[in-house]
């Protein structure tokens, strides 16, 4: 049995080609370098397409790096029916056990590049992280949280766990953003003030409608206070300033509350019989 | 020594007298009782003893169990029977033991039998312990592998060894058979294997650590023993090493065995393909057998069949052929039985009763004698007797001589098929394949011809039959005449049913061999067509040089087709009134007939109504798109209504064509042509609907000329007339005649009609194609000659197609050119005839010539359309007096402004006009609407009710309120004096008629936020369209000349590199760089007047300025900019400008951040300021890159 071990292994490898199979993967991983760059550079000049050409990137450099595998597995293993027979059930197997969440993973990457439950540029939650998908590669996708964090979750796991996507492939998306105000306050001034800070702030896309919702009820986490909680639902132009979107509709609100006299509950001392 | 002895009797004990039977006893125990214990004891022992050699996997499991040795022990039921016994032996045991010892034993002696029955009891209980052992761990082997059991593996070495006993026979009287002699060989080496791993079974399952079943599979596999079902159980059994030879072992058989399935397979397609060109005789008495076949085989087909294999298996193939080969057998077997019923059956037997009857007859005349009347009568009647015979006997014969013919041409469609599956199934690249092809279509033609000469035959035996039939009903109708008395009345009457019924029978069966012939035709064409398509083109040409007289054979034939169609049209009558017993098919016609007549009794219902429920349609559809435009859909009623009444009349008709089923071809053929009449007066009428103009007196809309709309219907009659009658044609001929090579000559007559009508609507379309070439505004060569109207009848014809593509082109240019995707095209074209100006040859133009072309004035045209619209609205608030609000909206430098000065003058019957500005600092609410009630002349008021009081008491007049936008400012409460001026004039909107300007990109952003802003209160929205480029070049052109420059476009013009016509090449140069100058400046007048600027050099003579490409700004300057500086551009450009403290109010940045944006951008050369605190706006040449820029990041609203 060792013999024929020896005997599969040296006709297995062809050891003559291990340049060309070198050749292979430089040439492979600098096309993957090249094709993200440009797509990368041709996403910002063409803003509209970004996420788009994203997608591209991913899915060419998927089909590349695949590629590159096989050619190199052909032009460096040679398979014979008989080694085959005599040695595919057991190496199928044990790579089988070995690599079955690799393999997992990459029959993932390939589900999640054509199902397209997101693309690569969304902005997804799953499992408590919220995040830009960066990339989907062969194992794991990146996310790039708020907090600039970059985390990698394996392929598969999204097969089974719910994903939630913000935009869905598009460049824009919906941002919620709440202000509380006293109950006895100015109500439709305060809903006019939120609408405006939300329409003329630099971030607003207004192909789309600014919607303000209003609530009344309790503060949350707040003590014994009742206010009316103003929901504003537009759409940034574009997921990358989610938050500078927010940070800007809250000062125009902020400062014309103020202005108005306008009290959220925190202003509003609380009377007590 | 004597002492001793004495000492020793004295001192010895006193010795009892024994009875008889205690000395019995004692001998009994001495003799035969203590050594029988004791060689049982011995014979446990030794059992024992080779039992623990067996377990150690020293000695044979026969030695310690020798009485087991002819027992099957991997049988699971001999096991439980086995250990029956040995439990049953230590029951028995354990009873032995407490059995009370022999009587009359004497104590002693009762001991040592007791003492030696334990040690023997013990001693046969550790035997039996072994035993249970050895037992216990096979039938744990056999639960574990059940399919190694006696009654699973063993079975199938007994049927092998039953398989082989004919072997065994045959070796018994033929000792030298080799095959006998290899079979019994392979079973007895199977059988002794199947021993052999019974042991090493035994010793795996029992002897710890045995390897027993290794050795087993060491050997077997050294003998060449590889059956699977010997091999595949034992493998979980045997070591990894083993294991992966025997794989190794089975693959190499199954390999083997693969090689022989294929050729098994291949043989078997061979055998199929043989058989398939000579079908076995059928059994014409078992046709459910080979229906069931058929199915069979077709099922066989469908499982085998993968629809996502590229190329079928072998097994498809085969299954395919074995479908074919049943189908054949079952056609040719029905066929045969059709005609054996009708001809042996039915047909001998009448033709024998009836001469059986002449025959009664002519001996009754006899026995009569000659006696006068009644034997003339006898005579007579045995005479027809024997036309009933002859009639019968020879319509038997021409049956029986048809169905040999046609059997032959039958089979020889068979075997023209099964030539044919075998030419298909070679290989595409196959070097024969073309060759087999060409055979096979050869043999097609061949056999079209034949079943032609019997369709021929069959229709002349029709017509000779018809002949002889005429005769004889005539012959029949004097036979009637004669009264032949009472006593022959009843024979008289039988004799002549029975002529008429052999008549009728030989007529039918003369029309069954027709139709035969037929079908046989018909099916032989089809598959000649499939041929036909895959023949090389030597077989079609030889094909072709019989075109001719096949040609005349068809047109020939096409009585027979049409008689066989009114067979088919009267035999559908016939179906139909048999079927009116079968429940299933009176309710599907009833069904049917239900849904066409109430379609019918629908459609003339509403036909009469047609009219006025359109006019009712229109009016709420006017009612939903508004009122602006009154008459327009009430216009159309007129021309909807005849093609809404010739649509309904072709969709019923299409129904009623798609409830008649195929049995009624003659009336589906009349509803066809119906259907084809209605749909060429449709065609027209649908013509003259999509080219209607609504309303005759609206120039603005007039887009098409009455002479072109009856040109358009002219078109689509004949068009569809053409269209029409080819698809009846080819209906009537392809598929009702069956005429191939007739439909082939159709088709070509078709396409030749179809050329002619070309040419005749091209003819009449020829004067309005030249009229529309010479209206082209463009003055090009080509151009003018198309529009030439001289010369002969083929020229102008020529010339007409030409000018067709020529306007097609142009049509398709303007069609890119108005598309923000596509416009690049016509840009990228036209720059091609451009040529880059030389700085050091082409100098600039002094600033003072280009301020006195900057202050020239001149008029632009290309805004009348605009001005036609707003007096159309103005009219409309004249006479109702409502919302007499109208927004203009357009690009900074678009000509609001002048468009406003010009509305005065295009407004008929206007009150006073007063325009207003508002000043360009941004206003609180109170503060514009102050403003504005100051501005219009009425009493200032700063709240909205006393500022509508004040507007509504001055009279009516025609406010022009420019530059809307100043009124906004995009921060929280900057759209307060939009909205509170906004609420003044709607509510003066019944007595002011009020037109806005606003600035495009404003408008754009209040679209964004109509939930504040309450843009419905404008009665109607007018967009300044892009300026052409002809009116810029006339526009900017004057201005040039008033300021004393004659524009010259030479330096511009490629003219001499290619030898062409310099003048020509600078017309086409400056077509070229006013189409690039309007393309970038997006149709805007004053980025347009900025580029002209940007291109006017010193010319070469006093007086003149040369025309160069100007530079334009490089959009990489702007590639890198920051959120910031886009923000500052789009806050600049939605503002139409803004101050610099404005700008961070509205972009809610540090003022930092804006400051330093903005000086980037001034550096840049983006910005221009006039003065410090002043408004920044874009450059105009920076605008409509800008713009694109902007819109492209999403940072700017699009364009709505």
């Amino acid at each position: 049995m060792e013999d024929l071990g020896h005997h599969a292994l040296f006709q297995l490898l062809v050891l003559e080609n291990l340049p060309y199979a070198v050749l292979i993967i430089l040439v492979a991983l600098v096309s993957t370098r090249l094709l993200t760059r440009s797509m990368d550079a041709l996403g910002e000049r063409f803003t509209e397409w970004r996420l788009a050409l994203k997608q591209v990137s991913a899915v060419g450099r998927f089909l590349l790096l695949i590629g590159a595998s096989v050619l190199v597995a052909t032009s460096l293993l040679h398979f014979t029916d008989e080694l085959l027979l005599a040695t595919g059930g057991s190496i199928a197997v044990a790579l089988g056990f070995a690599f079955k969440d690799v393999f997992a993973s990459l029959v993932a990457g390939l589900i999640l590049l054509f199902d397209r439950p997101f693309q690569v540029g969304d902005r997804i939650t799953f499992d408590g992280q919220y995040g830009e998908v960066v990339e989907i590669g062969l194992r794991t996708v990146r996310l790039v949280t708020l907090d600039d964090n970059l985390v990698s979750v394996p392929n598969h796991r999204f097969l089974n766990d719910a994903v939630a996507s913000a935009n869905a492939g598009a460049l824009h998306q919906m941002c919620v953003w709440d202000f509380w105000i006293g109950a006895d306050q100015d109500l439709g001034k305060a809903k006019e003030i939120v609408y405006e800070a939300t329409a003329t702030s630099n971030f607003v896309y207004l192909e789309l409608p600014v919607v303000i919702v209003v609530r009344e009820g309790p503060v949350e986490q707040g003590r014994d206070r009742f206010a009316v909680k103003l929901s504003s639902k537009a759409y940034v132009f574009d997921g990358r300033y989610e938050t500078a979107f927010g940070t800007d509709v809250t000062e125009r609100v902020r400062r014309a509350f103020r202005q108005h006299g306008i009290k959220t509950p925190a202003e509003i001392p609380v009377s007590r019989p | 020594m004597l002492g001793l002895v004495l000492i020793s009797l004295l001192g010895a004990p006193a010795v009892l007298a024994e009875t008889p039977a205690e000395v019995a006893a004692t001998a009994t125990l001495e003799q035969e009782s203590l050594p029988g214990l004791e060689a049982r004891r011995l014979a446990a022992e030794a059992r024992s003893a080779a039992a623990l050699d067996w377990f150690a996997g020293d000695g044979p499991w026969r030695g310690a169990w020798p009485e087991w040795s002819h027992r099957t022990l991997v049988d699971p039921a001999v096991l439980v029977v086995l250990g029956a016994d040995v439990e049953a032996g230590i029951a028995a045991r354990a009873a032995e033991r407490v059995s009370p010892p022999p009587a009359d034993l004497r104590p002693q002696q009762a001991a040592r039998h007791q003492e030696a029955l334990a040690r023997t009891c013990e001693a046969e209980d550790a035997r039996d312990a072994l035993a249970l052992r050895f037992l216990g761990g096979l039938a744990a082997g056999l639960a574990a592998w059940p399919e190694l059991a006696d009654d699973a593996l063993g079975a199938w070495i007994r049927s092998r060894q039953q398989a082989a006993t004919s072997a065994r026979e045959l070796l018994a009287t033929s000792p030298d058979d080799e095959d006998a002699q290899r079979r019994v060989a392979a079973a007895s080496e199977l059988e002794a294997a199947h021993g052999a791993l019974a042991e090493a079974l035994i010793a795996r399952w029992t002897v710890p650590g045995s390897d027993a079943l290794d050795t087993w599979a060491t050997t077997t596999a050294e003998a060449g023993l590889d059956a699977p079902r010997l091999w595949v159980p034992v493998l979980p059994l045997l070591s990894e090493a083993r294991a992966e030879e025997a794989t190794g072992l089975l693959s190499v058989r199954a390999t083997r065995e693969l090689a022989a399935e294929r050729a098994r397979i291949e043989a078997r397609i061979a055998e199929l393909t043989a058989l398939l060109a000579h079908p076995p005789e059928p059994d014409t008495q078992d046709l459910d057998e080979l229906e069931a076949r058929a199915a069979r085989a077709r099922s066989t087909l469908e499982l085998a069949e993968d629809p996502e294999a590229a190329t079928p298996s072998l097994e498809t193939q085969a299954a395919r052929l074995e479908w074919d080969l049943a189908e054949a057998v079952l056609a040719r077997a029905r066929e045969q039985a059709a005609g054996q019923a009708q001809s042996h059956a039915e047909a001998t037997l009448r033709a024998d009763e009836a001469r059986k009857a002449a025959e009664d007859a002519q001996a009754r005349a006899e026995a009569a004698g000659a006696t006068g009347r009644d034997a003339t009568l006898e005579r007579r009647l045995s005479t027809l007797r024997d036309q009933v015979a002859l009639t019968r006997s020879t319509a038997l014969v021409a049956h029986e001589q048809a169905q040999a013919a046609r059997e032959a041409l039958s089979q020889r469609l068979q075997v023209l098929r099964a030539q044919s599956a075998a030419a298909r199934a070679l290989p595409p690249l196959a070097p024969e394949r073309p060759g087999s092809l060409d055979a096979a279509y050869r043999e097609a033609r061949g056999l079209v011809a034949a079943v032609r000469v019997e369709v021929g035959n069959r229709q002349d035996a029709l017509l000779v039959w018809r002949g002889a039939a005429r005769r004889q009903r005539a012959d029949l109708e004097d036979f009637r005449a004669v009264d032949p008395g009472p006593g022959l009345a009843g024979e008289w009457q039988h004799g002549a049913a029975g002529l008429e019924q052999a008549l009728e029978d030989r007529h039918q069966r003369e029309l069954a061999d027709l139709e035969r012939a037929l079908d046989l035709l018909a099916r032989s064409r089809a598959e000649r067509a499939s041929l036909e398509r895959l023949a090389s083109h030597s077989a079609r040409d030889e094909a072709a040089r019989e075109l001719l007289p096949e040609l005349q054979q068809e047109v020939r034939e096409v009585p027979i087709h049409l008689a066989a169609l009114l067979r088919r049209g009267t035999g559908a009558w016939g179906y139909a009134t048999e079927a009116a017993s079968d429940l299933g098919a009176v309710q599907s016609f009833l069904a049917n007939l239900t849904g066409v007549l109430v379609v019918l009794g629908l459609w003339v219902l509403v036909r009469p109504r047609v009219p006025r429920l359109l006019a009712t349609a229109f009016q709420e559809a006017r009612a939903s798109v508004g009122h602006r435009v009154r008459s327009d859909l009430a216009d159309l009623v007129p021309v909807a209504t005849p093609v809404a009444v010739t649509a309904g009349d072709v969709l019923v008709l299409a129904v009623v064509l798609g409830a008649l089923g195929d049995r009624w071809a003659l009336l589906r053929l009349v509803v066809w042509l119906l259907l084809a009449r209605r749909l060429v007066q449709l065609a027209p009428e649908v013509a003259h609907l999509a080219v209607a103009t609504p309303h005759q007196s609206r120039p603005a809309l007039t887009i098409t000329t009455p002479e072109v709309r009856d040109l358009w219907a002219l078109t689509a009659r004949w068009v569809t007339l053409w269209l029409t009658a080819l698809a009846v044609l080819g209906v009537a001929v392809g598929e009702v005649l069956q005429a191939v090579r007739l439909d082939e000559v159709v088709r070509s007559g078709g396409t030749l009609a179809g050329a002619l009508v070309a040419l005749a609507l091209l003819w009449r379309w020829e004067p309005a194609i030249a009229a529309q070439v010479r209206a082209t505004p463009e003055p090009v060569a080509f151009g003018a000659w198309l529009a030439r109207q001289d010369g002969g009848a083929t020229l102008r014809l020529f010339r007409g197609s030409l000018g067709g593509l020529w306007l097609a082109g142009r049509w398709l240019a303007r069609l890119l050119d108005s598309r923000e995707r596509t416009s690049w095209i016509g840009s990228l074209l036209a720059r091609r005839h451009l040529r880059e100006a030389d700085s050091e040859v082409h100098l600039p133009l002094p600033a003072t010539a280009l301020d006195q072309v900057r202050s020239a004035k001149a008029p632009l045209s290309g805004r009348e359309g605009d001005l036609a619209r707003l007096a159309e609205q103005f009219a409309a608030w004249q006479s109702d007096h409502d919302q007499g609000l109208v927004a203009v909206h357009g690009d900074r430098g678009s000509g609001k402004g002048h468009f406003l000065r010009d509305v005065a003058e295009h407004l008929p019957g206007a009150p006073p006009v007063r325009r207003l500005t508002p000043p360009e600092t941004h206003l609180t609410g109170q503060e514009a609407v102050a403003w504005l009630t100051r501005a219009c002349g009425g009493t200032a008021a700063s709240e909205i009710r006393p500022a509508i009081e004040s507007l509504k008491v001055l009279p009516p007049t025609v406010f022009l309120l420019d530059d809307l936008q100043r009124l906004l400012l995009r921060r929280v409460g900057g759209f307060q004096s939009l909205y509170d001026v906004l609420v003044v004039m709607r509510e003066t909107g019944g007595r002011h008629f009020w037109v806005v300007t606003c600035h495009g990109p404003t408008w754009n952003f209040l679209h964004g936020v109509r939930d504040r802003i309450p843009l419905s209160v404008f009665r109607a929205t007018l967009r300044l369209e892009p300026v052409r480029p002809e009116s810029l070049c006339a526009w900017l052109e004057e201005r040039t000349r008033a300021a004393g420059l004659e524009p010259s476009y030479g330096s511009l013009s490629q003219a001499g590199t290619l030898g062409s016509d310099p003048a020509l090449a600078i017309q086409r140069a400056t077509v070229a760089y006013w189409r690039l100058l309007a393309d970038f400046a997006e149709g805007n007048p004053e980025v347009a007047e900025a580029l002209w600027l940007e291109s006017l050099r010193r010319g070469r003579q006093p007086g003149t300025a040369s025309i160069v490409l100007p530079v334009l700004p490089s959009t990489e300057q702007i590639d890198d900019l920051t959120a910031t500086d886009l923000f500052v551009l789009a806050a600049l450009i939605t503002h139409d400008g803004l101050p610099t403290q404005a700008l961070i109010e509205v972009l809610n940045l540090s003022v930092d951040r804006v400051r330093s944006a903005c000086r980037h951008l001034l550096a840049e050369g983006v910005l221009t300021v006039a003065r410090a605190g002043a408004p920044l706006y874009v450059k105009p040449l920076w605008r409509p890159p800008i713009h694109r820029l902007l819109r492209q990041k999403h940072v700017l609203r699009g364009r709505i």
